[in-house]
């Protein structure tokens, strides 16, 4: 269905801004005047005195610079007691091959306390991990109505299983999915259409204390984190659903394992719109993968046809984080990858779904000098069309001493949308676009209900930020809370498309995306000068359609499919 | 090159018998048009050739004094006429032909003058001028094997040819033959901190992608005030290099505002501005950079890349077969003609490249797990090697 259209859309803003002078300035008054102009683009970064969040990432940096080291980890919003507030979940780094930790180290579980305070519930909560670990991909993969918790690794991967109770039992080894080796990020999705989630797990490369190589300056007796290049690479996985708690390893039959890997971030998103969703899965220093879901269990690796396989010059780029959305509104899923620093990172125009052009010379003029890893498509400004926040830093920590003008912690950086392209807001965003970090993974989710999407960023080797979003821009907005009755559980395939006034804008569920982390579920639906929605339809991926009427802003929704909106 | 000529020419002109009172008239003005000509008056040494001349039209000495000075003028085009003209009356004089030849040089006929020389060689294969001059056209034709073997000849015979010396290591750079290069910067420049040899140090610095060293010692040559060809588009790839983009954009339009020519400055410009987005400018500059020497993989692969940002598929795929074919192991150009074969609907074609593109980068792979020191440095550019 296809009911963008850019022509409807309000303006940013920032446009408003300057039109609402103009407007109110001469003696013409204008439909602008009179209205509140929108406030700033804001995110209040929440100390640890605040939030309750002390936990801090150890990324075991060595003299020998083992690369596990630099690449991690992720985070998750989540809502792991179905109370309705978002909870955090943080990775961390543990015992390995290369690496003996002095004290016991652990994954970290927040519960919500509903106050914009976090409780440390980890123990209680049996959710440590105990793996050097990488990324988490939350789901209720076995459709028992509660979020479980998947954790990718440099070591074995880990499975937990939420009880209901609080507490959650590792079960990856029951499930069959307990893969050793080095894997980073997971995507909850279904592939084959059985109404299951299935797991796609991004394989890097072949990796151990053995094959650790030198990398760096002999005479300066500096040692660098060697790039990908110098390893092999491995597969990715992809596990079918079972439907009793167990999966099957269908990577070969599925034909997702017969291109050598060197994978970070993976997106699944239906491109083509033939219904079967497809994955895009950023590699390190070989060609990005985009699979086509052939409909028949298997997929083709097409992405030097699409045209995001490579740079326009024809390199490979070091692909780091991705994630997908119709940004431009003309109903085809466009994608994004962050790069490291000077590949510039790339923002892919969906043709129709028959080819991919690298779209935006903001962007890439913008992150020149940034290596990204954790991003998000977001409509922070709740005006209806999908932002883009991204979470920066480079792999290499003593880069400074290579290229004058690349270090190894980053700002943050924010776009906005403006319509076909994306503009720098970063500046003005808050204190934490203005200072560096060595970010990694990134999540979105409307931790305090407010209905605006907030941020969590986890820093290698250094405390998180929780980044609440005070953006003021005086836009409406609705909150779905999606229950599957006969759709996967976690509705990814899903479209929800709504009507607010002059607004008509469609969404795609997808699902993954970012850099080794999981958000919020629930869908914000921008509503822009609008307070309330005319009609929102959500179109389930069984084939059920939903029709909601006249759906009051300033709320969430639980929405049950095949019923509307729960009373 | 053209002074030293006079002597030659003087010799050839007494060599030539007079036989009557008008060939009295010839030498006399003759005669009169080299005392102006070693006196600095060129134009009225230009006049007394141009009498000589009107008098025998077909005099040999006469056609090449005139030539000559007016190569001197830098009247390339009448000098050419006037030694074709001392050609055909002389046939068999290699100094004739090794004129005609350095006057083909400097109107850019590299193909021409190489032609003269080579008639030249075969019968003074120890003409050290010649074999100097021969090697130079040849690296200007991109025939840089050939060209830098007779540059090696020249410097073993001459080794204390300097003027040899640094255009050999320009080719050895050009060539990435890197290792030759330092080595003649270390017998001739090491201690050298003239602008000229600066900037052939920071263009070994340079080869050796020890950009942030190149940058310093071509600033140092640029601080030397001489505005050297070339100086400002080697900082400006040394820029760019490191990664500080608009900086060597600055110095790629200064190199142009004066050698507007520069091959460099032409084609990495037009990449940088293609980065941004403004494909008519750069289309611009790199047909510049295509038209100065249409052979080079390099600027064929570039200016590639923008007609394919702007949907021209045929042509980036026509410039693209090229360079496969030349530099079958350069990967990214298979990419881009992959893609170019998609856009066009050569499925077959397209599967080939695909192919192709599998079994270098698992080669590819193979080296780097041999490779050492791989360090996480973004990739800016990869250039065809010539």
């Amino acid at each position: 269905m296809r009911i963008a259209d850019m022509t409807q859309r309000p303006p940013s803003p920032i446009a408003v801004a300057g039109l609402s002078a103009l407007a109110c300035a001469g003696p013409v008054v204008g439909p602008l005047c009179g209205q509140a102009p929108p406030g700033p683009i804001r995110f209040e970064p929440i100390p640890p005195g605040a939030s309750g969040i002390h936990w801090v990432h150890t990324n075991g940096m060595s003299d020998e610079r083992h690369l596990p080291e630099t690449v991690g980890a992720g985070c998750a919003f989540l809502d792991f007691d179905g109370d309705g507030w978002m909870d955090i979940y943080l990775v961390n780094s543990g015992p390995s091959d290369f690496f003996s930790p002095e004290e016991s180290l652990s994954n970290a579980l927040y519960r919500n306390n509903r106050d914009g305070t976090f409780t440390d519930v980890t123990e209680a909560a049996g959710v440590e991990g105990g793996q050097f670990g990488m990324g988490v991909a939350a789901a209720d993969y076995d459709g028992d109505g509660d979020t479980d918790l998947f954790v990718t690794s440099y070591g074995r991967n880990l499975l937990f299983r939420n009880n209901g109770d609080g507490t959650f039992e590792e079960r990856a080894e029951e499930a069959g999915l307990a893969s050793n080796g080095w894997y980073t990020d997971g995507v909850w999705f279904d592939y084959d259409g059985d109404q299951l989630l299935d797991l796609f797990v991004s394989g890097f490369v072949s990796y151990s204390l053995s094959e650790s190589r030198y990398c760096g300056n002999n005479e300066a007796g500096r040692r660098h984190y060697c790039i990908p290049r110098s390893f092999r690479p491995t597969k990715c996985l992809l596990f079918r659903n079972n439907g009793d708690g167990t999966f099957r390893d269908a990577s070969d039959e599925s034909r997702i394992s017969s291109v050598g890997s060197k994978s970070f971030g993976a997106v699944a998103t239906d491109f083509n719109r033939d219904g079967a969703p497809d994955l895009f899965v950023a590699n390190d220093t070989i060609q990005n993968f985009l699979f086509v879901n052939q409909g028949d269990g298997t997929f083709s690796e097409e992405g030097l046809l699409l045209g995001v396989a490579y740079s326009d010059s024809g390199l490979p780029r070091s692909g780091m984080g991705v994630d997908a959305a119709d940004y431009d509104g003309d109903g085809w899923q466009d994608l994004f990858v962050a790069n490291i620093d000077q590949e510039m990172f790339s923002l892919y125009r969906n043709l129709e779904g028959l080819d991919f052009r690298d779209a935006s010379v903001e962007v890439r003029r913008e992150t020149r000098l940034f290596s990204g890893w954790g991003l998000k498509f977001f409509d922070f400004d709740s005006d209806g069309d999908p932002d883009l926040i991204l979470a920066n830093g480079h792999p290499d920590d003593m880069i400074g001493l290579l290229k004058p003008l690349v270090t190894y912690r980053q700002r943050l950086l924010l776009f906005e949308n403006t319509g076909n392209d994306f503009r720098n807001v970063s500046k003005g965003a808050g204190s934490a676009f203005e200072a560096d970090y060595s970010s990694r993974g990134l999540a979105v989710g409307d931790y305090d209900n407010d209905g605006d999407g907030d941020v969590l960023v986890s820093n290698n080797g250094e405390p998180p930020i929780l980044l609440r979003n005070d953006t003021q821009a005086g836009h409406g907005w609705v909150g779905l809370n999606l229950v599957p009755t006969d759709s996967n559980p976690g509705a990814t395939g899903a479209t929800v498309s709504w009507r607010a006034g002059d607004m008509e804008r469609s969404r795609y569920r997808a699902s993954g995306g970012s850099y080794l982390s999981s958000h919020d579920p629930r869908e914000l639906l921008g509503l822009g000068e609008a307070d309330r929605a005319e009609t929102i339809e959500v179109r389930w991926p069984s084939g059920t359609v939903d029709v909601l009427e006249d759906v009051a802003g300033g709320a969430y929704h639980k929405v049950i499919e095949g019923h509307g909106i729960e009373e | 090159m053209v002074g030293r000529t006079v002597t030659l020419i003087l010799i050839l002109a007494a060599s030539s018998p007079p036989a009557d009172l008008l060939a009295q008239d010839v030498d006399e003005a003759l005669a009169r048009g080299s005392r102006l000509e070693r006196s600095g008056d060129l134009q009225g040494a230009v006049q007394a050739f141009e009498q000589a001349v009107r008098i025998a039209p077909s005099r040999m000495d006469a056609l090449s004094s005139l030539s000559l000075a007016y190569l001197r003028q830098g009247r390339v085009a009448d000098a050419i006429a006037g030694l074709r003209k001392a050609r055909t009356a002389d046939p068999e004089h290699p100094g004739i032909a090794y004129f005609l030849g350095l006057a083909f040089f400097q109107s850019g006929q590299y193909g021409s003058a190489s032609r003269e020389l080579e008639w030249v060689l075969e019968r003074q294969p120890s003409n050290q001028q010649a074999l100097h001059l021969h090697g130079l056209c040849l690296l200007k034709l991109n025939r840089l094997a050939p060209g830098i073997a007779k540059l090696e000849s020249v410097l073993r015979s001459d080794p204390a040819n300097r003027q040899a010396a640094f255009t050999l290591c320009s080719a050895y750079i050009k060539t990435g033959q890197v290792a030759q290069a330092a080595a003649l910067v270390d017998r001739y420049l090491k201690d050298d901190e003239g602008p000229e040899a600066l900037l052939i140090k920071g263009s070994v610095q340079l080869a050796r992608r020890q950009y942030r060293e190149a940058v310093t010692t071509l600033e140092r040559a640029r601080a030397s005030g001489r505005g050297l060809p070339t100086l400002h588009s080697q900082i400006g790839v040394a820029l760019m290099y490191e990664g500080r983009r608009d900086s060597a954009e600055e110095e790629f339009r200064a190199e142009l505002a004066t050698n507007p020519d520069d091959y460099n400055a032409n084609a990495f410009l037009g990449w940088l501005v293609q980065q941004d987005g403004d494909s008519e400018s750069a289309l611009e500059l790199l047909r510049s950079a295509y038209s100065l020497n249409e052979d080079d993989t390099g600027v064929q692969y570039l200016l590639a890349q923008v007609q394919s940002s702007r949907g021209q598929w045929a042509e980036a795929e026509a410039l693209l077969e090229q360079v496969v074919e030349a530099q079958p192991a350069f990967t990214p150009a298979h990419v881009m003609l992959a893609r170019a074969y998609a856009k066009l609907k050569r499925t077959d074609k397209f599967r080939r490249q695909q192919g192709i593109i599998a079994e270098l980068n698992a080669r590819q792979q193979e080296r780097d797990l041999q490779g050492v020191n791989q360090l996480y440095e973004g990739q800016i550019l990869a250039m065809p090697r010539q």
